[in-house]
């Protein structure tokens, strides 16, 4: 059973990446990811 | 693998993470679609330098998010990285650990510190990390991002102090109370590691505590030579992570640095992906078990 916990997790992932491709998530990922996130740096 | 290679893969895998060498001339961030990935490491997306997303920072946004958006994206990335290369993400690939391991190598006279009272139960507070401050906080409350705001020393030193640098005077103006309480625990962290192995990535790290948990079944992993191996100990002695390999090949501290694939006189130790063939035998380790 153990041997196929890879193969599972993988196939897995491989389907919430691609629900969240299908939902744009990526996008939204980008939209936080090209401002500065000013509570990351401790600014204002 | 020596440790010469894995140094220079660290440094390759952090100058790849942030090559956008025009932002710390001009102060600004990348702004392209590769912002679109999530790196598998710890890297601030505030980093002038930098050329993809933090997962942990993207991870918070969407458990923050109002209405609630489950994070299908950042988690199918995490589990993907997790389940191919575990904590071989922390070894090879993640700017911040190998900043902390670059402080441990300073050729200071001091006394390092291996196994202490309070290092095993404080490996735990990780997982508190993760679950408090990553997930609940911001769930719950929608407080976001948490770990990225009180605690990420990377956010402080990848983007926090070099977009002070090169803003200068009106940047500094607007500092207060969270960026000196973000670079005070920096500089506690920076002074740690030159006492301690990586004293972020095995007390406190959120992404490590996520990768440790699937090192157990990750693709890349220790293999243990039952036959060859002697219980010499001599691996658990030069883990730098404190980890006894022949007991816990593939518990959640090994960060596959290989020091104790190194270390092993009778070459019982063997960093790989599973289902990898065994490499042919060195014939001067052939012939001293002979």
């Amino acid at each position: 059973m153990k041997k196929y916990v890879p193969a599972v997790a993988l196939l897995l992932a491989a389907a919430l990446l691609a629900l969240g491709v299908a939902q744009g998530q990526e996008r939204l990922v980008m939209t936080k990811a090209i401002h500065v996130c000013l509570e990351c740096i401790g600014v204002g | 693998m020596a440790s010469k290679s894995r140094g220079r893969i660290q440094l390759v895998a952090a100058l790849l993470q942030n090559a956008d060498l025009r932002g710390f001339f001009t102060g600004k961030i990348y702004q392209g679609k590769l912002k679109s990935v999530c790196v598998p490491g710890l890297n601030c997306y505030s980093c002038p330098g930098a050329l993809g997303a933090c997962p942990i920072g993207s991870l918070q946004n969407f458990l923050g998010s109002r209405p609630f958006r489950f994070p299908y994206y950042v988690v199918g990335l995490l589990l993907f990285f997790g389940a191919v290369l575990g904590r071989a993400i922390c070894g090879f690939l993640c700017p911040f650990g190998f900043v902390q391991e670059l402080l441990h190598k300073l050729p200071l006279p001091r006394k390092k510190l291996g196994r202490f009272p309070g290092d095993r139960p404080l490996r735990w507070v990780k997982y508190a990390v993760l679950a408090l401050m990553v997930v609940v906080l911001p769930i719950v409350v929608g407080w976001t991002p948490v770990f990225c705001k009180y605690l990420c020393p990377a956010g402080t030193l990848e983007g926090g102090i070099p977009l002070v640098l090169i803003h200068g005077g009106k940047l500094r103006l607007t500092l207060g109370t969270i960026f000196y309480r973000k670079a005070t625990i920096l500089v506690i962290v920076l002074v740690a590691c030159l006492f301690i192995f990586r004293p972020f990535c095995k007390y406190l790290c959120p992404l490590g505590a996520i990768y440790g948990v699937m090192n157990r079944f990750a693709l890349y992993r220790m293999h243990v030579s039952a036959e060859k191996c002697v219980g010499c100990g001599a691996c658990a002695r030069a883990c730098p992570m404190q980890v006894d390999p022949v007991k816990t090949p593939n518990g959640a501290e090994c960060i596959r640095c290989g020091a104790c694939v190194a270390a092993c006189p009778k070459d019982a130790l063997r960093l790989g992906f599973r289902g990898a063939p065994e490499r042919a035998e060195a014939p001067d380790a052939a012939a001293q078990r002979r």
